[in-house]
């Protein structure tokens, strides 16, 4: 394609996707930024000056100094230490969670949507049922029936989200369903499951990548907020949410034990909400602005 | 009309049968002895066995559903809670009024703060007004309900002096914690708002009263803002349901004794059938919130009403 100047020529498919999101600069602020979050999180064992649980007795609620960049906590241990393993938990946790609500309610949405008629029904009652129950509402009490616990948290914050994914997806399908590529490739006599897999999962890709980009930030939120309160993670575990419950009682004096792990979450869910926009807008084929 | 209210109210019914259903069952498999935690680890085993049959806590699991609805139907008893040995509808009555109040400030603030600043926005597309309402909204979307309490307590109370940061004594007393539920809805209202009326505003009626030559005022008002309503008032009911959840959180934090903390304070007492009253408490509240907007809704819309003739 001849590139005259300005975008005089359309892009399609992934290219036009990738040109248009390039265009809204939050979003490309936003991958940088979860690029960075991803590789500290990664390489958090190399990055972290101080260990995230030796507790160090000796230099307890210290404020930023050269020593301790971030301060420390109420048992002597480094914040930012603590806040880059915190990253890695805050990622694996919305990563996991929702990976657990795209597969379980992306199922459930793809058979109700490509199958209808009663099985549509029933899955969509039971998920009425389940949206009827604020998200967070019902994370807390799965996380109050499975007990402490990473796994448990990821859990209970992947099944609260998942009439989300169902609807979402059975959305898609439901418009993909009566289209003649999926009645070719019945006349060849592929399986109704082969069908769904092959076929028509590929082409919900885009609602599905927004939805599950918002979905991240939603789970860290939810996450976040279980582990305020005390669900979820168990000390030692340096997840953000934990160690702003832990700063709380000494806000007056030592506010920095609340203020940067509270950062770490804002600008986090900063980013992938900025990014979740960005795609949406160009994702969807509609929108021409 | 009278027909369309009375289908949503008959498909309330199995919803909230579904969501007790839900919530029993999570409670029922959660982990740990009922009797052991009414009467405590010290209790002899005939007395435990005892209280197991008084609840009859050995019944299959059906049979103990059904008795808790027909329980809570009937006599409005949710159980008694394993701490304090009260009727569980006793201690969940006692702080509702107090989330309610809170709740209600922050949807009436949200309401008539979001909405406004949503149609300037949209008005004023790309102004520098609309960007930076934007931003703002963004980072509300993005900021934890509980790191934003304790900035504001941190701010107003502690540095400034100016606010209480806990109990609800006086009117004072509501303004922290509601912006800090508050805040998330506010965002989304917005954003909501604005978008609604943008895509409105680009329609061919819109057009047409122009071409009229009617007043833009008009043109907005009259026209254009009743149809841009008509979503805006579904998230209204969807965020209530947020902000509820929310309060789960506010409370913790502003020390308020409301459902929320009792859900908290009981989820660490492990006071399970107060927990249990708790969440399904909160559930069925949602579902009338929710019931409601769709009657307003289909009151609004009369395209609605007409699916149900």
């Amino acid at each position: 394609m001849a590139q005259t100047g300005k975008a005089s020529v359309e892009f399609t498919g992934f290219a036009g996707v990738f040109h248009r999101l390039k265009k809204n600069k939050m979003s490309i602020v936003g991958i940088i930024v979860l690029i960075i979050l991803a590789l500290i999180a990664i390489f958090a064992n190399f990055l972290a000056p101080y260990s995230y649980s030796k507790q160090n007795l000796a230099h307890q609620f210290e404020p930023p100094s050269k020593q301790f960049l971030l301060g420390t906590d109420e048992y002597g241990r480094d914040i930012l230490s603590r806040l880059i393993f915190g990253a890695r938990i805050s990622l694996l946790i919305g990563f996991i969670a929702v990976g657990i609500a795209l597969v379980s309610g992306g199922t459930l949405g793809a058979i109700a949507g490509y199958y209808g008629g009663i099985v549509d029904e029933v899955i969509m009652r039971i998920m009425d049922i389940l949206l009827s129950i604020p998200s967070t509402l019902l994370a807390i009490s799965i996380a109050a029936t499975l007990g402490p616990g990473l796994f448990n948290l990821m859990i209970a914050v992947g099944l609260s989200s998942l009439p989300q994914y169902a609807r979402v997806i059975r959305g898609s399908v439901l418009s993909l369903r009566e289209q003649e590529f999926v009645e070719a490739a019945k006349a060849v006599g592929s399986s109704n499951f082969r069908i769904i897999l092959k076929h028509i999962i590929p082409n919900c890709m885009a609602p599905i990548i927004v939805q599950s980009t918002l979905g991240v930030a939603m789970a860290i939120l939810t996450a976040s907020g279980l582990s305020f309160i005390g669900l979820g993670i168990q000390p030692p575990y340096p997840e953000w949410g934990a160690m702003l419950s832990g700063g709380r009682g000494y806000i007056r004096d030592f506010p920095h034990m609340t203020a940067f792990p509270g950062l770490a979450i804002m600008i986090t869910i900063l980013a992938l909400n900025y990014l979740g926009d960005g795609l949406r807008d160009a994702l969807d084929p509609k929108l021409k602005r | 009309m009278i027909k369309y209210i009375v289908k949503r109210l008959l498909m309330l019914v199995p919803v909230l049968l579904g969501v007790a259903f839900v919530i029993f069952t999570m409670l029922f498999f959660t982990p740990g002895d009922p009797a052991i935690s009414a009467l405590g680890t010290m209790a002899s085993p005939e007395s435990l066995a005892e209280f197991r049959v008084k609840q009859g806590l050995d019944d299959p699991f059906l049979v103990q559903f059904k008795r808790y609805v027909v329980n809570v139907l009937v006599n409005g008893d949710m159980g008694t809670s394993y701490i304090t040995k009260r009727p569980v509808m006793n201690e969940i009555l006692s702080v509702f009024p107090n989330t309610l109040k809170v709740t209600s400030v922050s949807v009436v603030l949200c309401v008539l703060l979001g909405i406004p600043l949503g149609i300037l926005s949209a008005i004023k597309q790309n102004s520098w007004m609309d960007t930076s309402a934007m931003l703002v909204a963004f980072i509300g979307l993005s900021m934890p309900v509980f790191w934003l309490g304790l900035l504001l307590i941190l701010f107003f109370s502690v540095y400034l002096g100016w606010l209480p940061s806990s109990g609800l004594e006086g009117p004072l007393h509501y303004i922290l914690p509601s912006i800090t539920m508050g805040t998330f809805s506010l965002a989304v209202f917005t954003r909501m708002t604005r978008s609604s009326m943008l895509e409105v505003i680009r329609q061919d009626f819109i057009r047409t009263a122009r071409a009229k030559g009617q007043k833009e005022s008009t043109v907005i008002w009259t026209h254009a803002l009743r149809n841009a309503l008509i979503p805006v008032i579904t998230v209204v009911g969807l965020q209530f349901g947020v902000l509820l959840a929310g309060a789960v959180l506010t409370e913790s934090i502003f020390s308020i004794p409301g459902v929320g903390r009792l859900m908290v304070e009981s989820i660490k007492m492990r006071d399970y059938p107060v927990v249990q009253g708790a969440v399904l408490f909160i559930a069925v509240a949602f579902c009338i919130v929710n019931l409601i907007v769709d009657l307003l809704y289909g009151f609004v819309d009369p395209r609605i009403r007409a699916r149900y003739k």
